[in-house]
């Protein structure tokens, strides 16, 4: 790794006392060109020198979020410097979404390892998306919840017997549609009284040990539907006539 | 009376033969002539003019009326009774009929029978007025019996009045009697006049002894008569009383003396002065037992007994009085005569001192008195005679109606010939829709006011919710500082790690490594501190709503949450309850609902979930138990503990945080507790204890307590005391006389009677009647005089006062003394009993039922004419226009009647004004509009008041949400503290011996961070539930400006308000800019802080002067994060002139809508 220069962005002393001792400690390539407490005293230190990486604290001061426009606008002025975020808010995913949007080149979460030489070493390579240990985690977590859903939506086919009927006439019950208006699809080649027969199959089906006593409409089977993945929340779509 | 005559005639030509009837009259006549001389004559001849009568029905009856007075005199009274039955079978001879009910009179007199007494009388002088009515066709014999029959009338009536103690009507029945004139030809009933005269009670005088003298003439008269013309009755009868007139030996000498000549002849046997009495009435006795006359007989024993108790021949008063009794028991169906005789033994052996046989016939004399008390039947005949009355006002009530209705009729029928001028009767149709139309602006009223009501309880609860808000606001401001301690920790972390690394680094940088951790550390106790500062700067705000509600409440609540249990297949019970506990309405809401929920949670399907509460000495237990997993023995432990959280979830550990702050808050919530018991497959209870409420309603239960007895005290005043001693003494009298200390008795009767007179004074001042011990004449007694002048005085002490003396003298044997109480005991009962309107009754219980008879004809009558000229006049004429006016009525009726609006409305649907006749038309059409203005009016007051409730019922939800999560944020912020404050100092001082430690350091930090993530992330979920808002709000009130940000009013001008504090309230100068489309620059001028560009920085690390401006920085990093809009922030920056600005960047609003 070649040396490079960095600005530090972080308002509390000592951990920019930290950050100081990682960088000096790990990564002796990074060169401290100037520390900013503050966005003003950043864009002052900017107009100074600029830097090739930005490791940027997301609060500063009475500002908590800052740090996001700081990223967007550096981005935006100067494409060509990398930015780091090096964050306390280890619970805001919203934020991390944010930043990235904002066009930030990785997140460190303040945790865990922290930062290390490795991390700095592929966003310098010219890496996007460098996350350490403890956001990666998360992400990959999320990851799986979806992947797992798909999964799940298979199963629970399998598991109910769920055909392509079923899953059209659920799919458009949930989008509203009348029973008469499913009749109609090009897909459905069936009456009104066979959807009823097939409603209450599904009924069955979906609650095999009733519900006691509480009586189930289309919306509850739906909703059972959806729970069960059956349907997804986020392809909700008529079929194209 | 035509009717009358016919009869009479008729009865006349029954007879069957004129010489027949002659010789039947004439047997009869002699008959009557031996009454009072020989019976057996009378018997003989009446038989003889029976036999004869054959189809004479009227000698027939006056052969029965003989022969019912030999019946009476043998006192066989069943007989006697027969006969006269029967004679209104056969005869309609109303002097024999006349006869018949005076000699009734007679039978029932003797009986005591009042009732029937005056029912007779009434009878009896109904039949004389009749017969007065056509005196002049009676022939010499008939006139002779009516003369009989009245005369008998009055004397038996009197002899009636003087029993039952009425001596003024006794003698004004007497005075009836024309003596002089109508008896000069009835020889026997002038005896009897005589008799009845003398016998006593009628005459009046100075005192007693003229009045015996008085008597006595009438009584000699009586005897030389009767012995003149063979009336061995008579002579008998005036013997008797001639001895009883001499049995009292005081001014018996002088009677004797003035009377000489007579007793010459009276006294054929010169029998000395003090037992002519005696003699007399031995005469007597032997004469009435020759003449065969029951009662006399019985009555002479009695009197000469009395002779022999005179003069103190205790045995032979004895014997007579046994004879009185026993010689023929037909005797006692005369209570009144055999009350006397027991009177009389009750005194013999008094004097013989056989106390016990005294009591026993005084007992009896008592109860005689009592049975034949005239106003027993008083009672059963006063409701008889109310329903009389009744049955005849209703009568006359129905008669007054009728008449009414024929009068509104006329006045009807006048003005519907007046060419139907219906204009009146149309206002009145109008009058019930103005009377409505009041009724219903009062009913807008209300609804307004109940709007106003609920405004301003939306106002108070506004007010609690911005509170409750600013609260929450700074409790996250709280939690932003514990979260800022979270990456110092992770930097600690790290450092360690590092030293830890299997490659040491150099010493230098190990050492500076220590040197940072021991930094880091206190740094981290820095923050400690300054939350623990923060934390009890508002502990004192922190305050729990405590108050008295019903459990029951909260439980109605959770029923409504029922179906999530169903679904599930769960039975939700919730038991009822009447407890009432002390405590956070909302938080034990809060806790129950946790219970509940954790409850359905841990329940398999088919499974039950009970929910109950129950009163112990000092608080209340309330339970959720369910037949759920249950728990393991670790669980068990650990349930509420915060370290460690399973699927329970942290609400458990927030129902004990909420139980530890009650135990915080006072004394007197050390009862409460919050506790599990379970089996592990069988299911869990928890339960959580709250002191008892108090409940209101009891101060209002005392009240009235209180306020009930006081005015039954009230009247009460001195003379009633008086009154009180009276009774004392009279009951101390009567004890007395039970213990047989009988001197006491006369002692304390005194007392009282002077305890009478005091009151008699008080009640009655200037009266001149005096109650005393003893006195002379019975008749003047002061109570009796009392009683006629009707003085207020319970007569009932007076009563058991002179029995009690009666007892007493008996047992004195003080004679005076008893004669003169017992007789002034027995007047004075017999005259508090006496009805004197039993007779006034009798005539109008006869005269009711005619009355009721008219009045039926007349109501008949008058019905008739009402329903022909309804028919002919009204009715056919005005049956539709008036049927038009009765559904106007009806109309008026729902109008007014308290229905729902909806049947109002329904009402509006059938008024079609064409279907009415013209003149009704603006009726219904007004009617329409006033009702269609206001169903309007009141739904649309209706709705805005459904709308208000709702806006107060979500503001409330807010409200209790926010709340509860302030109680609980509180809890888990204090508790982070708490749990955590210790580790950072610890490592600190461990860092101090450097590589000598490293692994406990590291051991320590691995459990520090892990405790204060778990820590943290609790209190985190906690605002979760708190959701933000985001409204837009217009600057211009702040500022001028026209820009608007988004966000929350309230927090926004808490954070303005927390500004302006900071400048010592004042009105803070505010300029707002516009930064780009997305945000508003705020610049706020704080003149009084002067500060350097570094100290402005430092402004919003965590200090505790520094709070203000960390609420500030939450508040715009809340308004942040809900628009999405990372540029908000706040920053603080010298002013150039002096002060500082601070720079708050927030989010703008651009939305046009609205």
């Amino acid at each position: 790794m070649e040396t490079f220069k960095v600005i530090i962005v972080e308002d509390v002393p000592l951990e920019l006392k930290g950050t100081e001792g990682i960088l000096r400690n790990d990564i002796p390539e990074a060169e401290i060109i100037a520390t900013a407490d503050s966005e003003k005293a950043y864009w002052a230190a900017m107009k100074r020198q600029l830097p090739e990486l930005v490791l940027l604290d997301l609060g500063l001061g009475g500002s908590t979020t800052i740090g996001v426009e700081i990223c967007r606008q550096t981005k935006e002025l100067y494409p060509g410097i990398k930015i780091l975020i090096f964050t306390g808010e280890i619970l805001n995913e919203k934020l991390w979404v944010d930043v990235l949007d904002a066009g930030c080149d990785g997140i460190i979460l303040k945790s865990g390892e922290m930062l290390t030489r490795e991390d700095v070493a592929s966003v310098m390579s010219g890496k996007r998306m460098v996350f350490n240990q403890p956001i990666l985690e998360k992400i990959v977590q999320r990851f799986k919840k979806n992947i797992d859903s798909a999964l799940i939506r298979q199963e629970a086919l399998v598991d109910y017997e769920i055909d392509e009927y079923d899953e059209r006439f659920l799919r458009h019950m949930a989008l509203g549609y009348t029973k008469e208006q499913i009749t109609n699809l090009r897909g459905m080649p069936f009456g009104v009284k066979s959807l009823e027969k097939r409603q209450n199959e599904l009924i069955q089906k979906l609650f095999p040990h009733g519900k006691g006593g509480a009586g189930i409409n289309a919306t509850r089977l739906v909703v059972r539907a959806i729970e069960l993945h059956i349907l997804d929340i986020d392809n909700l779509h008529p079929d194209e006539d | 009376m035509g009717a009358f005559l016919i009869l009479w005639n008729l009865f006349f030509s029954a007879c069957s033969s004129q010489s027949d009837r002659g010789e039947v009259d004439r047997l009869n006549d002699i008959s009557y002539s031996f009454h009072y001389r020989n019976i057996d004559s009378t018997r003989l001849y009446a038989e003889k003019a029976l036999a004869l009568s054959g189809g004479y029905s009227c000698g027939r009856a006056e052969a029965f009326n003989n022969l019912a007075y030999i019946y009476i005199v043998q006192m066989n009274y069943s007989e006697a009774k027969k006969l006269l039955d029967s004679i209104a079978s056969f005869s309609d001879n109303q002097i024999e009929l006349l006869v018949a009910d005076v000699q009734y009179m007679r039978l029932c007199q003797r009986e005591s029978r009042n009732k029937e007494f005056y029912d007779y009388k009434e009878h009896a002088s109904n039949r004389i007025r009749r017969i007065d009515e056509e005196k002049e066709q009676l022939s010499e014999h008939q006139l002779r019996r009516l003369v009989y029959a009245k005369s008998e009338l009055a004397i038996v009536a009197s002899t009636y009045y003087y029993y039952v103690g009425l001596d003024r009507l006794s003698a004004k029945a007497i005075d009836r009697i024309d003596a002089d004139w109508e008896l000069q030809r009835d020889t026997a009933q002038y005896l009897n006049y005589l008799y009845q005269i003398g016998s006593g009670g009628i005459l009046s005088g100075k005192n007693n002894l003229e009045i015996r003298q008085k008597e006595l003439d009438q009584l000699i008269k009586c005897y030389i008569l009767a012995r003149q013309y063979g009336y061995k009755y008579w002579e008998a009868n005036s013997l008797q009383a001639i001895s009883e007139k001499l049995v009292i030996e005081d001014g018996r000498e002088k009677l004797l003396k003035d009377n000489a000549i007579a007793f010459g002849i009276i006294n054929s046997d010169n029998m000395p002065d003090s037992l002519i009495a005696g003699y007399l009435a031995q005469k007597s006795l032997e004469q009435f037992i020759a003449f065969g006359d029951v009662y006399q007989t019985a009555g002479s024993f009695r009197t000469l007994a009395s002779c022999y108790w005179a003069v103190n021949d205790y045995k032979s008063s004895l014997i007579c009085l046994d004879n009185a009794l026993n010689y023929n028991k037909a005797i006692r169906q005369a209570p009144d005569l055999v009350a006397s005789i027991c009177e009389q033994l009750s005194l013999v052996y008094s004097a013989m001192d056989d106390k016990r046989n005294s009591d026993i016939n005084r007992n009896i004399y008592l109860d005689l008195q009592e049975q034949t008390r005239q106003d027993r039947q008083l009672d059963a005949r006063a409701e008889q005679l109310d329903k009389y009355l009744s049955v005849l006002n209703i009568m006359i009530g129905g008669i007054v109606i009728l008449i009414v209705t024929v009068l509104i009729l006329i006045t009807v029928f006048y003005y519907l010939n007046r060419r139907k001028k219906r204009t009146a009767s149309l206002d009145e149709l109008l009058k019930p829709l103005h009377e409505w139309k009041t009724n219903s602006d009062m009913y807008i009223e209300r609804l307004d006011e109940e709007y106003e009501l609920i405004n301003e309880k939306y106002g108070v609860s506004k007010a609690s919710l911005s509170n409750n808000k600013r609260r929450n606001i700074e409790n996250q401001a709280k939690i932003f500082l514990a979260n800022s301690v979270m990456p110092l920790i992770d930097r600690m972390v790290n450092e360690v790690e590092k030293l830890c690394a299997p490659q040491p680094e150099n010493p230098a940088i190990r050492s500076e490594r220590y040197e940072y951790v021991s930094e880091l550390s206190s740094k981290i106790g820095e923050y400690n501190d300054v939350l623990t500062e923060w934390i009890q700067l508002r502990r004192g705000q922190v305050s729990l709503h405590v108050e008295s509600f019903r459990v029951s409440d909260l439980f109605d609540i959770l029923k409504k949450g029922s179906m999530s249990f169903r679904i599930k297949g769960i039975r939700l019970i919730v038991e009822d309850t009447d407890d009432v506990v002390k405590a956070d309405r909302v938080l034990t809401l809060f806790m129950l609902n946790t219970l509940a929920d954790n409850a359905r949670k841990f329940t398999p399907s088919g499974g039950e979930v009970t929910i109950a509460s129950e009163t112990h000495d000092d608080y209340v237990e309330i339970s959720v138990k369910d037949t759920g997993t249950g728990l393991s023995k670790e669980q068990l432990d650990s349930i509420f503990s915060r370290k460690i959280s399973d699927g329970h979830g942290f609400g458990l550990v927030n129902c004990r945080g909420i139980i530890e702050q009650y135990r915080k808050a006072s004394s007197i919530f050390r009862v409460c507790k919050i506790d599990v018991e379970s089996t592990q497959g069988k299911g869990s209870r928890f339960y959580f204890r709250l002191p008892k409420g108090i409940v209101r309603c009891i101060i209002a239960l005392i009240s009235l307590l209180f306020s009930m007895p006081c005015h039954t005290f009230a009247s009460r005043d001195t003379r009633s005391s008086i009154l009180k001693h009276a009774e004392v003494y009279a009951d101390s009298a009567y004890s007395s006389n039970l213990h047989g200390r009988y001197h006491k008795t006369i002692a304390f009767a005194d007392s009282a009677i002077y305890c009478l007179n005091r009151y008699y004074e008080t009640v009655n001042p200037g009266g001149k009647h005096r109650m005393m011990l003893i006195d002379g004449v019975p008749s003047n007694a002061g109570e009796l005089k009392w009683f006629h002048d009707k003085v207020d005085v319970d007569y009932g002490i007076i009563l058991s006062l002179r029995d009690e003396c009666a007892v007493a003298a008996l047992a004195l044997h003080d004679w005076q003394l008893y004669y003169y109480n017992n007789k002034v005991y027995t007047q004075l009962y017999k005259e508090v009993s006496t009805d004197r309107n039993l007779a006034e009754y009798c005539r109008i219980m006869q005269r009711a039922e005619t009355n009721k008879n008219i009045a039926i004809i007349i109501l008949i009558i008058l019905l008739l004419i009402i329903i022909t000229a309804y028919y002919f006049m009204y009715y056919r004429n005005v049956i539709y226009s008036r049927s038009c006016v009765d559904k106007v009525r009806r109309i008026n009726d729902i109008l007014i009647a308290d229905t729902v609006l909806d049947e109002k409305k329904k009402l509006m649907s059938q008024l079609d004004e064409d279907k009415y006749p013209p003149e009704l038309r603006s009726i219904v059409g007004e009617i329409k509009q006033t009702l269609r203005a206001f169903i309007d009016e009141s739904e649309r007051k209706k709705a805005d008041i459904e709308l208000a409730k709702d806006d107060l019922k979500k503001i409330c939800f807010e409200n209790d949400k926010i709340y509860v999560s302030n109680n609980i944020l509180d809890n888990c912020l204090s508790t982070l503290k708490h749990e955590t404050m210790y580790y950072p100092a610890r490592i600190q001082v461990l860092t101090e011996e450097r590589d000598a430690n490293l692994n406990t350091i590291r051991e320590l930090l691995l459990y520090y961070k892990e405790l204060y993530v778990i820590l943290s992330t609790q209190t985190m979920l906690q605002i979760r539930d708190v959701q933000n808002v985001c409204n837009s709000i217009s600057l211009d009130e702040y500022a001028a400006t026209d820009l608007k940000i988004k966000g929350d009013k309230i927090l926004f001008e808490y954070m303005l308000e927390i500004l302006s504090r900071l400048e010592e309230n004042k009105k803070i100068d505010i300029t707002a800019s516009a930064k780009g489309d997305k945000y508003v620059e705020l610049d706020v001028f704080l003149p009084s802080h002067d500060m350097t560009e570094e100290q402005c920085k430092a402004l919003f690390t965590p200090s505790t002067a520094n709070i203000p401006f960390l609420i500030c920085r939450q508040i715009v990093r809340n308004n942040s994060e809900t628009t999405n809009l990372s540029g908000c922030g706040i920053v603080a920056e010298p002013a150039p002139g002096g002060g500082i600005v601070l720079r708050i960047v927030m989010a703008r609003d651009n939305r046009e809508f609205k």
